[in-house]
């Protein structure tokens, strides 16, 4: 039913479309980009995830002049979701001036997650650690690992040069990897998700796509 | 990788950058049904667009709550109770007959829901469903089985594991807690097969319930398609794959013989429980490998992995543990009941529970396997002595001397246990205090933990320089440890402790009763010469206190000391003064257990008359302490213990009798009980009522089996009495078993080295000859006299009676000359020991008699054996045996061409035996001889 979408055509059809007052287009492109931007928030803000990708939908909607024809629609789509981020955590901290989404991670400003955050535990485990690394670079990884959003897509949602968003893409793995590390894994779950990761994804690919949900 | 320009790696790190970007692709989260019903939340609101809710059967779905292998679990409403439940979605297996499949979890299902146990969580329902397409990507499974289970708040077993580390106490408790569902469930026919801390879930409150009972595919993972769950997960992977997987998961929990695709069974769960534990007590899996079949091997070489971290994992969990893990289902434990019982920590505080006189002390007896309570946490715990300092030097100096292998642990493991109880009583009362501060009794309280606290530090410190006797002795002291729950006990420690103390000499008091805890620490310990040297300064410092109760108690102790010092006229002018003051000041028990002593000591001095009135007295002050209380049942048994010396065994059993009325009423759970059943035993024995005898050992044994256990020193005492009647009796298979249990009991609390297991073997050999086992019998007597030469001396009675034994079955065996050898050199050791008028002599000589008749030597046959008979006489000795030397005497006859009279003698002997079993010869051996020995 709800497909990711993989053709951007249309996007900023469809947007002008609501804008206009169309309901369904509206719906449509809601439909379309839902499960990205509920992504987005899911590992940041847990149970305020769906109220912050409905604010996400309707800032879209109500500011048609910061809309860039030279930006994509998603890149356009996730930059007003940081910046519903931002807006979220400066009301959720004491002090406004401390966020700095280069400098501060969501395990700073939320510490723990209620619950878990997947079935597995090495997903888990990479889970906690993008909490744990300053929120730009988790943002950088999220888009570009699970939303596929290219390196110039990624530097116009986090409004910095291409150059920066490179070498910040290599830092955030290091800084991910030292996370899993300082982690207090049980040693076989570290082991697999840190070097036997490689292998065993390979073989899963070889199979096909692995069963969801398929955890002990 | 696709699409986007792949920043550029770094060269050296290439392969960990790109493994790393294979983990975060795979760590995106899955569409959910969270996500779902936020979407149509969002639609709703933005559009109008009204979400329908998602049902399986009449449940309407809510968020997410977990995934296993089986399936998915998610909250749900029941409209119809309107109650929240959790439903657990099945997805069915891929390979197999589906239907088949759906009606197996149906049926185990159905059966779950039928089983009612607070450990393992609630099953409402079951029934299968298939989900409209809309709810597609939900990711939920299609169509399957559900099961609509109790909505639980807390967590799994491994997330608890992993919150925080965890002792072993608290792993040892919520596995205990676990297990209990599994024996409930086996006791219904079910089996886990699936066992693991996955599927076993810690409530908020504590409470542990096990989950996904027979949910698990019955076959397990299989060569074929094999579930190999790599770090957690489970994916259906061909054999190819398995080979060169990663770390295998649930596999490790599974039974090796679910690996080779066995039905499982209960013990199968009894492995997985087990390898549960193991990963709970030391945060690894019991055992890894690459791929199933190293696994397997790993398992059935029970190649152990090693913990990180050295872990304080007492060694008798870890070794209860392991027989849950072996290989083969038979040698793991009979069940997980048995296995329950051998984790059990309550154990202990149920032996705690009995409080105990110990040759008419008032110490207690044994606590035994509690748990250790390491982690302080809250401010009301003390920290005990017992640091792992204390252990290690405790180990150290009792493994300096010759206690039998399992002596040191047992010794460690029951100071641990006390240790442990004492931490929780004192955390527990501590808790009580802080609301109310000022309560006197608290204080009372308190002050009879620290004298505990005491007795246990002076025997820790006795056993850190233990010499060979304290360390022979090491494991009774353990045992005798004074009770805890007295102290908890509010109006037993009132009467205990005698009349109020005046708070101003409550200091002074506290520091007298922690010495006189030395005192008993040191009697335990065997040490009877240091007790004594503490003991005689007792009552100066209580005097100069002036507290009388008090006074009464240290003249109590030095006269107790004396008494068991031997030095009996020492003992009764103190026992007289603490007899005394207890009277004089009120404290009766002090008063009427100084009677009983005196009794006691009177009684071995064979002044009778003097004894029988001091146990009026016993008696009397008891009564005024409290009728129906333990200090009247001890004014009985010492009184019984006087009119046996009085030849009266009648009116002796009559009191017994009484005793055990009054202390079946006084604590029918008590220690004291089973005790005065056995004096019962024996005054039935000497009297010859071999099967009321018999009655009352069994009857003890059952009472001791009940409250110490079956491996405790004087359970095992009680089934060797009861297999010597059981052998009286004539019923041989019966008797061999019981004695062969005692053996091994005592082989395992004691070691093979000590000399209570000469002491049944010795008991032993007579059946086995009498069995007609002769050269088993000879050997185990042997065995018997070399143990006790080598722990008692070469010439003590024990060693003594033991070698006539094997004599005997010399003699038997027809070895003539061995036989006169050990049974001449017997019966010169037992005079010179016992002196010449004793039954045991009298015995001895008899048998030496047959050796003469054997050898042909009549004269000296007919004057030993007339000896022995005459003796046996005088010393009004048991039927049996007064009998025997009169049979050979027969057969002397018989030799001497009598042969009507002595067939006539004979048969009458026989008769006379075969209306009460007794000692002696066996009625085989005369049937024997009689059909060997027609009239010519």
């Amino acid at each position: 039913m709800l497909e990711r979408p993989t053709a951007m055509d249309g996007d900023f059809e469809l947007l002008t479309a609501w804008q206009a007052g169309d309901d369904e287009a509206g719906d449509a492109l809601v439909r379309r980009h839902f499960w990205g931007v509920y992504r987005f928030f899911r590992n940041k803000v847990d149970e305020a995830a769906e109220d912050l990708a409905q604010r996400t939908f309707l800032a879209c909607v109500e500011a048609r002049d910061r809309v860039r024809a030279e930006l994509s629609f998603r890149a356009y789509l996730f930059g007003i979701a940081r910046n519903q981020l931002s807006l979220y955590f400066r009301g959720h901290q004491r002090s406004a001036q401390l966020f700095r989404p280069a400098e501060t991670s969501v395990a700073d400003i939320r510490g723990q997650p209620d619950r878990p955050l997947a079935d597995r535990q090495e997903q888990q485990a990479l889970l906690l650690a993008l909490r744990r690394i300053p929120i730009d670079f988790q943002i950088a990884l999220e888009l570009y690992y699970w939303e596929e959003l290219s390196v110039s897509e990624v530097a116009a949602v986090l409004d910095v040069p291409t150059g920066t968003v490179k070498s910040r893409l290599g830092r955030a793995r290091r800084q991910l990897r030292e996370q899993l590390e300082a982690m207090a894994l049980p040693n076989a779950t570290l082991e697999s998700t840190l070097s036997d990761l490689e292998q065993w994804a390979r073989s899963l690919r070889e199979l096909g796509r692995p069963r969801e949900n398929s955890s002990s | 990788m696709n699409g986007p320009d792949e920043p550029e790696p770094e060269p050296t790190k290439s392969r960990t950058e790109r493994s790393h970007g294979e983990a975060l692709r795979r760590a995106r989260p899955h569409e959910s049904l969270g996500g779902l019903r936020a979407l149509e939340g969002i639609r709703g609101r933005l559009f109008g667009r009204a979400a329908a809710p998602i049902r399986v059967g009449r449940y309407v779905l809510g968020e997410r709550l977990g995934a296993g292998g089986l399936g998915v679990v998610h909250a749900a409403h029941d409209p119809q109770l309107d109650r929240e439940v959790a439903i657990k979605l099945l997805r069915p297996g891929l390979r197999g007959d589906r239907s088949r499949e759906e009606s197996r979890l149906l049926r185990e299902g159905q059966a779950i829901a039928r089983l009612s146990h607070p450990n393992v969580v609630e099953v409402f329902d079951v029934g299968t469903y298939e989900l409209p397409r809309s709810a597609e990507a939900t990711g939920l499974p299609r169509r399957g089985v559900f099961v609509v289970m109790a909505r639980l708040e807390g967590q799994t077993l491994e997330a608890w594991l992993e919150r925080r580390p965890r002792s072993w106490p608290e792993v040892l408790e919520v596995m205990r807690a676990a297990g209990q569902g599994l024996v409930a469930a086996h006791a219904a026919g079910l089996v886990h097969r699936d066992f693991k801390p996955a599927n076993i879930f810690v409530e908020h409150d504590g409470w542990v319930r096990v989950l996904d009972f027979g949910l698990a595919r019955p076959e397990g993972p299989s060569r074929t398609t094999a579930l190999i769950p790599v770090a957690g997960a489970s994916v259906e992977l061909a054999e190819s794959i398995t080979r060169t997987g990663a770390v295998l998961g649930t596999p490790a929990y599974m039974a090796p013989e679910q690996h080779r695709g066995c039905m499982a069974d209960a013990r199968s769960d009894q492995y997985s429980f087990c390898a549960t534990l193991y990963r709970g007590l030391y945060g690894v899996l019991p055992f890894e490998g690459s791929d199933l079949d190293a696994l397997d091997q790993a398992k059935q070489a029970r190649a152990l992995v090693r913990p990180e971290r050295e872990l304080r994992v007492p060694r008798w969990l870890r070794a209860v543990m392991l027989r849950g893990l072996s290989p083969s289902p038979r040698e793991r434990w009979p069940s997980m009941r048995a296995l329950l019982r051998a984790l059990s920590a309550e154990r202990g505080a149920r032996r705690g529970r009995t409080a105990v006189a110990v040759g008419g002390g008032v110490l207690g007896l044994g606590l035994v396997g509690a748990t250790f309570v390491s982690t302080p946490r809250t401010r009301c715990e003390g920290t005990a002595s017992w640091t792992a300092e204390a252990r290690a030097a405790v180990e150290q100096a009792l493994s300096g001397h010759e206690v039998g292998s399992g002596t040191v642990l047992r010794v460690t493991e029951r100071l641990d246990a006390y240790a442990n109880a004492w931490v929780r009583e004192r955390h527990a009362l501590c808790e009580v205090t802080i609301s109310a501060p000022d309560d006197p009794i608290l204080d009372r309280r308190m002050s009879c933990l620290r004298q505990r606290q005491a007795h246990f530090d002076a025997l820790v410190e006795l056993l850190r320089d233990a010499d060979a006797e304290v360390a022979t002795r090491a494991p009774a002291a353990v045992a005798q440890l004074p009770v805890l729950e007295v102290c908890a006990d509010v109006e037993l420690l009132r009467v205990e402790q005698g009349p109020p103390v005046d708070p101003a000499a409550a200091h002074g008091v506290e520091v007298l009763r922690a010495r006189i805890s030395e005192v008993s620490a040191r009697v335990t310990a065997g040490k009877i010469d240091h007790a004594l040297a503490l003991a005689e300064q007792l009552p100066g410092e209580a005097e100069a206190l002036g507290v009388p109760s008090v006074l009464a108690e240290a003249q109590w102790w030095e006269g107790h000391v004396r008494r068991i010092a031997g030095d009996l006229e020492g003992a009764m002018p103190r026992l007289e003064a603490a007899s005394m003051t207890g009277a004089t000041h009120g404290h009766d028990k002090v008063a009427a257990l100084a009677a009983v002593e005196l009794t006691i000591v009177l009684n071995r001095l064979a002044r009778y008359d003097e004894a029988l009135e001091w146990a009026r007295h016993a008696e009397a002050a008891a009564l005024r302490f409290g009728e129906g209380r333990y200090p009247e049942a001890r004014a009985y048994v010492s009184k019984g213990h006087v009119l046996r010396s009085l030849g009266q065994a009648e009116e002796a059993y009559a009191l017994y009798e009484r005793a055990m009325v009054v202390q079946q009423r006084a604590d029918p759970g008590s220690h004291e009980l089973p005790t005065i059943l056995n004096n019962l035993g024996t005054a039935a024995l000497t009297m010859g009522r071999y099967s009321e005898a018999h009655q009352h050992y069994e009857n003890s044994h059952a009472r001791l089996v009940a409250l110490l256990g079956h491996e405790h020193p004087q359970t095992t005492g009680a089934l060797m009495n009861l297999a010597i009647t059981t052998a009286g009796l004539g019923r041989h298979a019966a008797a061999h078993q019981q004695f062969l249990s005692a053996r091994e009991s005592f082989v395992r609390l004691f070691g093979p080295e000590d000399p209570r297991v000469a002491q049944v073997d010795t008991n032993f050999a007579d059946l086995l000859l009498d069995m007609g086992q002769l050269d088993q019998g000879r050997d185990r007597f042997a065995a018997a006299r070399d143990l006790f030469a080598r722990t008692l001396g070469p010439s003590h009675p024990n060693t003594a009676t033991a070698r006539a034994g094997w004599g005997r079955a010399q003699l038997r065996l027809g070895n003539l000359q061995p036989a006169r050898g050990a049974i001449e050199q017997a019966l010169a050791d037992l005079r010179e020991a016992l002196g010449p008028e004793q039954e045991t002599v009298a015995v001895t000589l008899g048998h030496l008699g047959q050796v003469d008749l054997a050898q042909g030597d009549r004269v000296a046959a007919r004057q030993r054996l007339g000896e022995a008979a005459d003796l046996l006489e005088r010393l009004g000795a048991d039927k049996g045996r007064r009998l025997e030397p009169r049979f050979h005497l027969a057969r002397l006859r018989w030799e001497e061409g009598e042969y009507a009279v002595a067939r006539a003698q004979a048969q009458q002997i026989y008769d006379a035996l075969a209306t009460e079993p007794s000692q002696g010869p066996a009625r085989a051996e005369i049937v024997a001889w009689l059909h060997d020995h027609p009239l010519p």
